[in-house]
C-alpha cells in the first residue's frame, strides 16, 4: 500500500497540474481497480508500461483473454491522444475456475493487468496526460459488468526517469507473471478420435509421466473443450497434451496458440508458456516413420523365427521356377497379400485393445500360454513334414500347416500370414519406436505403419517372384533339395524349443510335461498316419494325433502362471523386482537406479542381458556406483509396465533407463541394443 | 471356412472397426445433427415438445434475467425484435430458463410472464427448465445461447447471438447476428454459411 501513497504524495508535491484531475483509483462493491505508471515522469519517445492493480473481492474473478466457457476479458479503450501511442491489455497466466459442467479462466484475489505507453517523441507541453476506460466483468454466480475512467498526469523530463524501487519490483514481478508472447514453443497438432492432441517441443528436465499441478488454456474458443479433464505428460520427445475437443470443432484446426502452465513442476515455482501448435510442421513425419516401418519389415526376413518358414516358401518357388512367370507373379502377390492382411489384423486387433484400454504392446502373443501351445504343435508338425513324414499339400489337418502348405495361392497367401505370426517376437530395435507411433497415430496412419512393415517382410520373396531371373542366383533343382529340406526341420524344431522355454517361464514344469507329451502323441501320430495305406485311416490317425495333442497340451495348463523374473542370480547381484513406488521410493534416496524393461520371450532383450548386464566389469561398476537394479518383466501383462513404458514412449521391450543420483536426475535412455561398453559409458556420466 | 471367404471375412471385419472408428469422432451436439426432443412446461403451464412444430423452424434461446449478456439484448430490443420479427415469419421462438433452483435467474412462471411484458419480449414460449435437463442435453453453456433447428428438425446454427462478444450495448449496431443470419440463408433455401460459433455470457446457472 505504501507505494500508492508515496505516488500519490508524489503527484501533489511534483505536479499540481493532475492533482485535480488525477484519477487513479475505481472502487466498486467487487474489485479495487488502480492505474499505476511504471515512471515517475517521461521522457518523449520512451516507453513505459502501466499497471492495471486488480483487488478483487473474495469468491469473485475476472478473466484472462479468452474467459473461457463463459465470462469476458477486460477491455481497455485509451483515450486518443497525439501525445502517446497506447498498448493493448497483457495478460499474466490465469488459472482454471471450474463451474461444473463448465469453466473460465481467470484470477482470484489480486491481478495486474498491463499495458504499453510510448509517448511521442516531440512532445512540448510540460505534463503529459494519460486517460483511458477500462470495462471488466466481475462474476462470482453472477456476473457484473463494470468499469472505470482513469487519467493521470506525468511531468516531462528530458533525461531518463529515476527509478522508484518499490514500483521498478511491482512491475518487475507483474512482468514475470506475463508469458512473452513472442516466444514460446511449438507444438504439433492432431486429432485422435474425439481429442485434440498437442505434441509440444520440450527439452526441460523433468521427468516422464503426468505432470500435476499442468494446465492448458486456449487462445480462443472453439477447438478444445475448456471444462474437460486434460492429460497433460511429459514423454522423452517433449510434453504431450490431451484434451476432448470443443463440439463445434468441425475439421482439425490448422492452428492453435495458447499457454501451458505448470504449477510446481520446477523449483523456482509456476512456469508459464505459449505453445503455438500447428498440423503443418510434422507433416513429414509420418514418412519418416513409414520408412522406418519398412525397413524394419526387411530386416525381419533375416530373424531366425522367420527365416525357416521364409525357406519353406523359397524351396517350393524353387520347384516353380519352370512354371509359367506369370503364375510365379501370383504366388509372390499371394504371399504379399497374406502378410499384408496379417499386419492389418493385428493393427486391428491392437488398436481395439488399445481402445479398450489394456496394456498391450508388441510381441502381446507370446504372453498367452495357449498361443504358444498352438504355435509349437504347429511348428513342431510343419518340421515333421519337411522331414519327409508328410508331402505338404497333401494333408487338410492342422490350423495353419493345411493352410499355409496349400500349394495354390492360398497356400502363398497363408505362408505370409505366419510369416506374420512367426515375426513377432523378432521386434528388430528400430521397430519399437515406429511401433509405438504406429500405435500413437491416428488410426488412418497406424494402419499405414503396419502396412509398411509388412511390405518390408514380403518384398524379398515378392522381388523373387516378380524376377525370376534372380532365382537363378539360387542353386538349381536336384537331389540336394530333399536333404536340404530335411536339413530345414532343425530351424523349426529349434524354434520350438525356444517356444516352449518361454511357454515354461508362464507355466510351470508340469504343464511343459503335459506339452511334451502332447508333442510325443503328435509326432506318433504323424508316423501312424504315413504308414498307413488307406486314405481314411491316414487321415483319422493324423486328425485324432492333433486332437489328443491338443488336448494333453491344455489340459496340463496351469492356471497359476510362475512368476517369470528370469534366472539372473550371479553372486551380490540382486534384482528388484519393478513397481512405481519401489522406484520412486529409491530416488527419493537419492540413489541411482537402473531399470531394465524385458520380457523372457524377448530375444533381443536376453541377448543383451548376457551379453551387456551380466558381464563382470558392468557388475562391478553397478556395485561400485552403489546403483540399485530393478527389473520390469514384461513376460505377463503387466499394466503398470505397459505405462511406464509409454511414459518413455515405447510400447514394447527392451528398454533401458538409468537415473543417476539424486531424485532430480535427469533419466538416460540407453540403446535397445546394449553393449557392455554402452553401459559403461552411460555409468560414468552419473 | 474356405479360406477365400476367411479373407473376405476379415477384410469386412476390418471395415466395420475402421467405420467404429470415425462413428466415435461424432459424439458432440452440433449443427446438422437432429435436435434431441424434449418435453417442458412453459410460463403459462403448457406442456410444450420440440416435436410438436416439425415443419416449422425452432429457435431455442437460453435465458437468464439477471445476466448483463441477456439484459444487453433485451434492454436495447435486440432480442424482442427479433423474436417478433420471426415469429411473424411462422418461426417457434423459445425463450428456456434453466437456472437451478436458488440460483440467478430462477424464477417462478408468473415472474417471468412480468418479465416478459416489461421487457417487450415476443417468445413463443417461455420454457422452465430448473433442472437444466434440456440445458445439458443440448450442451448450453451461456446465457444466451442460440440453437436455430429446421423444420426438418435438424440444428443448422449452435452459438453466440451475434459476433461481438461484450455486455455493450453499443456493439450491438456494428454486430452481425448470426441467428438472424442463418434465418434469413435457411429460409432462402441458401446453405447457413456460420452454423457454429462459440457462445459467449453468463455461464447457465447449473445446479
Amino acid at each position: 500500500m505504501r507505494i500508492f501513497i508515496s505516488f500519490i504524495v508524489f503527484f501533489s508535491l511534483f505536479s499540481p497540474l493532475s492533482a485535480g484531475a488525477a484519477v487513479d483509483f475505481v472502487k466498486t462493491p467487487h474489485v479495487e481497480v488502480r492505474m499505476i505508471p511504471e515512471e515517475n515522469s517521461v521522457q518523449p519517445g520512451r516507453a513505459f508500461g502501466v499497471a492495471f492493480h486488480f483487488k478483487i473481492k473474495k469468491g469473485w474473478h475476472t478473466y484472462w483473454l479468452n474467459p473461457g466457457d463463459s465470462g469476458e476479458a477486460p477491455r481497455l479503450k485509451w483515450e486518443t491522444s497525439s501525445d502517446f501511442t497506447g498498448g493493448p491489455l497483457e495478460f499474466p497466466d490465469p488459472s482454471r475456475i471450474e463451474i461444473p459442467p463448465l469453466a473460465n479462466f481467470g484470477y482470484s484475489g489480486e491481478v495486474i493487468y498491463l499495458a504499453e505507453v510510448k509517448p511521442a517523441a516531440d512532445l512540448k507541453d510540460v505534463s503529459f496526460a494519460l486517460k483511458a476506460d477500462l470495462n471488466w466483468l466481475v462474476c462470482e454466480e453472477f456476473c457484473i459488468p463494470e468499469k472505470g475512467h482513469f487519467e493521470i498526469s506525468l511531468p516531462l523530463s528530458p533525461s531518463p526517469p529515476t527509478a522508484d524501487e518499490e514500483r521498478r519490483l511491482l512491475f518487475e514481478e507483474a512482468r514475470k507473471k506475463i508469458p512473452d508472447p513472442a516466444r514460446g514453443s511449438r507444438a504439433f497438432l492432431r486429432m485422435e478420435g474425439n481429442e485434440v492432441l498437442l505434441e509440444v517441443e520440450d527439452d526441460s528436465p523433468l521427468p516422464p509421466g503426468p505432470l500435476a499441478g499442468a494446465a492448458f488454456f486456449p487462445a480462443a474458443g472453439g477447438v478444445i473443450e475448456n471444462a474437460a479433464a486434460q492429460d497433460i505428460r511429459k514423454t522423452p520427445a517433449g510434453i504431450v497434451i490431451r484434451v476432448r475437443k470443443s463440439e463445434i470443432l468441425r475439421s482439425t484446426p490448422e492452428t492453435l496458440r495458447g499457454l501451458l502452465v505448470l504449477d510446481g513442476a520446477f523449483p523456482e515455482g509456476r512456469r508459464a508458456e505459449w505453445v503455438f501448435a500447428s498440423t503443418k510442421e510434422e507433416k513429414s513425419a509420418p514418412f519418416k516413420v513409414l520408412g522406418f516401418a519398412f525397413l524394419g519389415g526387411l530386416l525381419l526376413n533375416l530373424m531366425p523365427c522367420v527365416f525357416p518358414v521364409l525357406s519353406i516358401k523359397v524351396l517350393s518357388l524353387i520347384k516353380k521356377s519352370g512354371e509359367a512367370r506369370a503364375k510365379i507373379m501370383k504366388h509372390g502377390l499371394s504371399y504379399t497379400l497374406g502378410v499384408l492382411v496379417s499386419f492389418w489384423i493385428l493393427a486391428g486387433i491392437l488398436l481395439l485393445l488399445k481402445l479398450g484400454g489394456e496394456a498391450v504392446g508388441w510381441g502381446f502373443q507370446l504372453q498367452s500360454p495357449v498361443f504358444l501351445l498352438v504355435l509349437s504343435y504347429l511348428l513342431f508338425f510343419m518340421a515333421l513334414s519337411l522331414l519327409g513324414l508328410f508331402e505338404i499339400g497333401n494333408s487338410v489337418m492342422g490350423l495353419g500347416h493345411a493352410l499355409a502348405g496349400r500349394g495354390g495361392y492360398t497356400g502363398s497367401f497363408f505362408t505370409g500370414a505366419l510369416a506374420t505370426v512367426v515375426a513377432t517376437p523378432c521386434v528388430a530395435p528400430f521397430m519399437g519406436p515406429a511401433l509405438a507411433l504406429g500405435l500413437s497415430q491416428p488410426s488412418a496412419v497406424s494402419f499405414l505403419i503396419f502396412s509398411a512393415l509388412g511390405l518390408g517382410l514380403a518384398l524379398p520373396y515378392l522381388a523373387l517372384c516378380l524376377h525370376p531371373a534372380w532365382l537363378k542366383f539360387l542353386p538349381k533343382p536336384g537331389a540336394w533339395m530333399e536333404t536340404f529340406k530335411q536339413a530345414m526341420a532343425f530351424p523349426l524344431f529349434a524354434t520350438v524349443i525356444w517356444i516352449l522355454w518361454v511357454f515354461l517361464l508362464q507355466t510351470s514344469p508340469l504343464s511343459l510335461t503335459w506339452v511334451l507329451i502332447g508333442l510325443l502323441v503328435l509326432g506318433f501320430g504323424s508316423w501312424l498316419s504315413a504308414k498307413l495305406k488307406i486314405g481314411a485311416w491316414k487321415k483319422s490317425a493324423a486328425f485324432l494325433g492333433v486332437l489328443l495333442a491338443l488336448a494333453l497340451g491344455l489340459s496340463g495348463l496351469k492356471k497359476e502362471p510362475k512368476s517369470a523374473v528370469l534366472s539372473s542370480a550371479q553372486a551380490g547381484v540382486e534384482w528388484l523386482p519393478y513397481s512405481p513406488e519401489a522406484l520412486e521410493n529409491l530416488r527419493k534416496e537419492g540413489k541411482p537406479v537402473f531399470l531394465d524393461f524385458t520380457a523372457a520371450w524377448c530375444i533381443t532383450c536376453q541377448v543383451n542381458e548376457r551379453v551387456a548386464l551380466r558381464s563382470d566389469e558392468v557388475l562391478r561398476r553397478f556395485q561400485e556406483k552403489g546403483v540399485s537394479l530393478i527389473k520390469a518383466d514384461w513376460t505377463h501383462p503387466n499394466e503398470a509396465i505397459a505405462r511406464a513404458l509409454k511414459d518413455f514412449g515405447r510400447e514394447g521391450v527392451p528398454l533401458y533407463i538409468l537415473y543417476g543420483k539424486g531424485a532430480e536426475a535427469a533419466p538416460q535412455i540407453l540403446p535397445q541394443i546394449l553393449t557392455p561398453k554402452a553401459v559403461l559409458e552411460a555409468l560414468d556420466k552419473i | 471356412m474356405h479360406p477365400k471367404r476367411r479373407l473376405s471375412f476379415f477384410l469386412i471385419s476390418l471395415f466395420f472397426f475402421s467405420l467404429f472408428l470415425f462413428a466415435k469422432n461424432s459424439m458432440a451436439l452440433t449443427a446438422g445433427d437432429a435436435a434431441p426432443d424434449f418435453s417442458l412446461t412453459d410460463s403459462n403451464g403448457k406442456v410444450q415438445t420440440l416435436s410438436q412444430n416439425k415443419g416449422k423452424y425452432v429457435v431455442l434461446e437460453w435465458f437468464n434475467e439477471g445476466c448483463p449478456y441477456v439484459q444487453k439484448h433485451y434492454k436495447s430490443g435486440n432480442m424482442p425484435d427479433l423474436q417478433k420479427q420471426y415469429t411473424g415469419k411462422g418461426v417457434v421462438w423459445y425463450s428456456i430458463i434453466s437456472s437451478a433452483p436458488g440460483k440467478q435467474g430462477n424464477v417462478t412462471a408468473a415472474q417471468a410472464n412480468a418479465r416478459v411484458k416489461e421487457w417487450n419480449a415476443a417468445p413463443s414460449a417461455v420454457l422452465l427448465d430448473p433442472e437444466g435437463k434440456v440445458a445439458k442435453l443440448y450442451g448450453a453453456k451461456t446465457t444466451p445461447h442460440m440453437y436455430v433447428i429446421n423444420p426438418e428438425g435438424k440444428l443448422i446454427y449452435t452459438g453466440a447471438i451475434d459476433d461481438k462478444a461484450t455486455s455493450d450495448v453499443e456493439d450491438i449496431k456494428t454486430a452481425k447476428n448470426y441467428v438472424k443470419e442463418a434465418l434469413d440463408q435457411a429460409m432462402a433455401g441458401k446453405p447457413v454459411a456460420t452454423s457454429a460459433t462459440v457462445p459467449y455470457g453468463c455461464s447457465v446457472k447449473y445446479n
